[in-house]
């Protein structure tokens, strides 16, 4: 009986402001960059029907919130609910990479997820594309802290070269249908909530 | 001004001089009960060839602005807290200081299209006019009454952003308005039912509060199914729960049915908040009673004193004949119309002998667990002479599947269906015996007329008593008069909630759909209610704010719409728009009156307006269920 709707996977995307997050999803949604920075308000949200391992098709809806401090009085909202959490750094700004952790923190304590050890994230390393010597953050940083953070999987992308992008956003799928039906079947239904009712007790509000 | 009705007066008075009704060209099952005091009826001209108007201009204005095309009289609202005489006189100094110039063209029974309606077409309008949305706390989509998931999931992030901006900033108005030079072009009324969250769009004259409620109905449907307990369960610790993989298809199918009826179908219940009222004599309605009534107290029955709550007949279109209710507990309208929905929607495939034994959580009721149902439709029973046969006369053309009454027995209790059984069987076997499914059936086809009733000037009107939170109007007559055979077919409850919904095909799948011209006819008639819903809605929302309190205690508003005559070419028909309308509120009643086009004269209008409501006050105990049977 059931409706056959396809799995909505909400996956929501954190970074330090300009890191690319907008650039990303605009990348993996529409395949299309720009190189014009503009600040994102509040949350935009995309929607890309993906396809994992050939055959498992869902709805991936993605939040791309805000990155900037002045944006963030609804931001903790937003992550309600989440089946993944993208968190985003840029490879030439050593700030963003050390506010990893910090974003990881803030999603854990207003998300609200029932398994905070077990919570799907994915790091993405941003702006490949740029020469090395304005690289600022090591591959084996970026591995060092991903694997502290519970071996978490790290992707470096680049949204202006489209590198990675795809490959990245496939994980982040897959992360995020294992943790929508990580409990969705523990659940029975039956009708046994009984009402208790007593016919001679206070009359009921009800006009009718 | 009540007077006290001498019943045997008017139930063994024969029918003088109604045979000037259409209906009563068709072989008359039962007479109408309200035969004394019969006007002709008050038509002039027939502009019945007229009567389809494609696009037209929009002609109203919420508020009024200096379009010399609508003139709001509705500043004349008067308080009538001290008596009924003080308001007269207001009044006629109001009709008084605002008279117009009397309109040269003649009286129509036909009423304009005025409100605007995205590509003419009611029954597929642009989703611009008006959208449901129902998304989980967490963002997730749920349902949307219209358009594909790919295209809605942005909107619900929207809403979800909305939503949590009001929950933010505390705000106590969930609701925006876009309005485009003065003009309130649409509406968006939120609702957080946390875990889930319900929006309705609309570019209709409804208030806040008519949006509200609808989506009070779409809540409470979802509740009715899942439960409360469930709903809250489900969530706790996953906010991310997809809820669309727990509801089955059934359940998408009737919240797009209920979302139809709301938007395109004539539900003055969600309008009013209140139940449509089955007109039965008297005599007849306390024989139903007592029938319920003796088989719930039957020796056997009664030991168990709580296996049965509620008990209750219904005629098509959702109209209430009979309640059986515990002393001190009556069941919430809003959980009644659901039933009743399920009932005219969802289970009228049922044959005469199969019996539904429903879990269904009344959410006004008791939103943390389930009531559990016996329900069992109630067979036409079309007798020749009191001989008790069934079925074997029944018109063609009247089989249609939605006009079927149903008997309801609630209980708290799983194990009781036996039980039910039981008292059902006894109950529906007195009911053949008695020939009471006949009566029901005809009260059901023929109900009233506006020309049982002294009203002229009058095209319809619903009247709702407070006291009992029921209404009545006269029946909706189809237009096609010509043929006769069609009659007997009342289509009241035409896209009503309780009527079968066309998506699911059994409407159209009878003999009927092979004739175009009937389709034809359906469809005009189908347009005919969705315009007659936007003036009711219009002109109750004139006498009401936005959060659905009368202005007033009491209140007594003229609505009048008119074309600027020397600009003709506005209509195509070149059709001349002069409506009048009234709303009349009062803690005891409300009244909405619509006119026939080109009345003017508002003494005579408020003159009608009172004998309806004498007629429905005299009338109480066969327009109402009173108490009810009450055990």
């Amino acid at each position: 009986m059931s409706s056959r709707k396809k799995n909505i996977l909400k996956v929501i995307i954190l970074g330090d402001s300009g890191v690319g997050k907008t650039s990303l999803m605009h990348r993996y949604v529409s395949d299309k960059f720009s190189q014009q920075y503009k600040a994102t308000i509040g949350a935009d949200f995309l929607t890309k029907e993906v396809t994992m391992d050939g055959d498992k098709v869902a709805t991936m809806q993605v939040w791309d919130t805000a990155g900037q401090e002045r944006f963030q009085s609804l931001g903790v909202a937003f992550y309600r609910g989440a089946d993944c959490c993208v968190l985003v750094y840029d490879v030439t700004n050593a700030k963003s990479f050390e506010n990893i952790k910090s974003w990881r923190d803030e999603f854990l304590v207003h998300a609200n997820v029932s398994s905070p050890d077990t919570f799907p994230f994915v790091i993405l390393g941003n702006k490949l594309d740029v020469e090395e010597s304005k690289k600022v953050v090591s591959n084996r940083a970026a591995q060092d802290m991903a694997k502290s953070l519970g071996n978490v999987p790290l992707f470096l992308t680049s949204a202006k070269g489209s590198i990675n992008v795809d490959t990245a956003f496939e994980e982040i799928a897959r992360n995020a249908l294992q943790q929508s039906q990580a409990d969705a079947d523990a659940f029975e239904d039956d009708f046994n909530d009984a009402i208790n009712i007593q016919l001679d007790g206070e009359p009921s509000s009800c006009g009718c | 001004m009540v007077q006290d009705l001498c019943e045997d007066y008017i139930d063994d008075r024969q029918r003088p001089q109604s045979k000037t009704g259409p209906h009563t060209a068709a072989p008359s099952l039962l007479p109408s009960p309200f035969s004394v005091g019969v006007t002709q009826p008050t038509t002039s001209v027939d502009f019945t060839s007229s009567f389809p108007a494609p696009p037209q201009p929009f002609l109203e204005d919420l508020r009024p602005s200096n379009s010399s095309v609508y003139m709001d009289m509705a500043s004349e609202r008067q308080s009538t807290i001290t008596s009924h005489r003080d308001l007269e006189r207001e009044l006629m100094q109001s009709i008084r200081s605002l008279d117009l110039m009397p309109r040269s063209h003649a009286v129509s029974n036909e009423i304009p299209s005025i409100f605007e309606t995205a590509h003419g077409s009611p029954v597929d309008p642009l989703p611009q006019e008006k959208q449901f949305f129902i998304l989980s706390s967490a963002g997730k989509p749920i349902y949307s009454m219209h358009g594909q998931d790919e295209l809605v999931m942005g909107l619900m992030g929207i809403i979800y952003t909305v939503t949590n901006y009001f929950k933010v900033s505390d705000n106590k108005v969930k609701s925006m308005v876009n309005s485009c030079g003065g003009r309130v072009q649409q509406k968006f009324v939120f609702l957080d039912k946390s875990p889930i969250i319900l929006m309705a769009m609309s570019a209709r004259e409804e208030s806040v509060n008519d949006l509200l409620q609808q989506l009070d109905f779409l809540y409470s449907y979802l509740i009715s199914t899942v439960s409360r307990r469930q709903l809250t369960r489900l969530f706790s610790n996953r906010d991310n729960f997809d809820l669309r993989h727990f509801l089955t298809a059934t359940d998408f199918h009737n919240l797009n049915h209920i979302c139809d009826s709301i938007a395109y179908g004539f539900n003055p219940d969600f309008l009013l908040g209140a139940l449509r009222c089955l007109t039965l004599r008297k005599s007849t309605r306390q024989t139903l009673h007592n029938i319920m009534l003796s088989h719930v107290q039957h020796p056997e029955v009664a030991a168990d004193r709580g296996t049965i709550l509620y008990g209750i007949i219904v005629a098509p279109g959702g109209q209430l004949c009979s309640v059986l209710r515990p002393r001190g507990h009556t069941l919430h309208t809003t959980d009644l119309h659901l039933l009743f929905s399920l009932i005219f929607n969802q289970y009228q495939g049922l044959q005469d002998d199969q019996e539904l034994w429903l879990p269904i959580c009344f959410p006004k009721f008791n939103s943390s667990g389930f009531l559990h149902c016996y329900i069992r439709l109630l067979p036409h029973q079309i007798t020749q002479g009191k001989t008790g046969e069934q079925h074997s006369n029944l018109p063609q053309n009247n089989t249609d599947a939605s006009n079927k009454a149903a008997l309801v027995l609630i209980s708290a209790q799983r194990e009781s269906f036996f039980a039910m059984k039981k008292i059902g069987q006894g109950i529906v076997t007195e009911l053949l015996n008695k020939n009471l499914l006949e009566t029901i059936t005809a009260a059901s086809r023929f109900g009233f007329t506006m020309a049982d009733i002294p009203a002229k000037f009058v095209h319809h009107f619903i009247y709702k008593s407070k006291k009992h939170v029921q209404y009545v109007m006269p029946r909706l007559d189809m237009l096609n008069f010509y043929k006769s055979d069609f009659d007997l077919d009342s289509d009241d409850d035409n896209g009503s909630v309780f009527s079968i919904s066309d998506r699911n095909g059994l409407a159209s799948s009878g003999p009927d759909s092979l004739d175009p011209h009937l389709d034809l006819e359906k469809s005009k008639h189908k347009a005919y209610l969705y315009k007659l819903m936007r003036y009711y809605t219009h002109i109750r929302n004139n006498a009401v704010d936005e959060e659905g309190v009368p202005f007033n205690r009491s209140t007594l508003t003229f609505v009048q719409w008119s074309n600027d005559q020397a600009q003709p070419s506005e209509f195509p028909q070149g059709e001349a728009v002069d409506m009048l309308s009234l709303v009349w509120l009062t803690p005891t009643f409300e009244l909405f009156l619509i006119c026939n086009n080109g009345v003017s004269d508002r003494n005579a209008v408020l003159k009608s307006a009172k004998n309806i409501v004498d007629w429905c006050r005299r009338n109480e105990d066969r327009l109402f269920v009173k108490n009810g049977a009450i055990f």
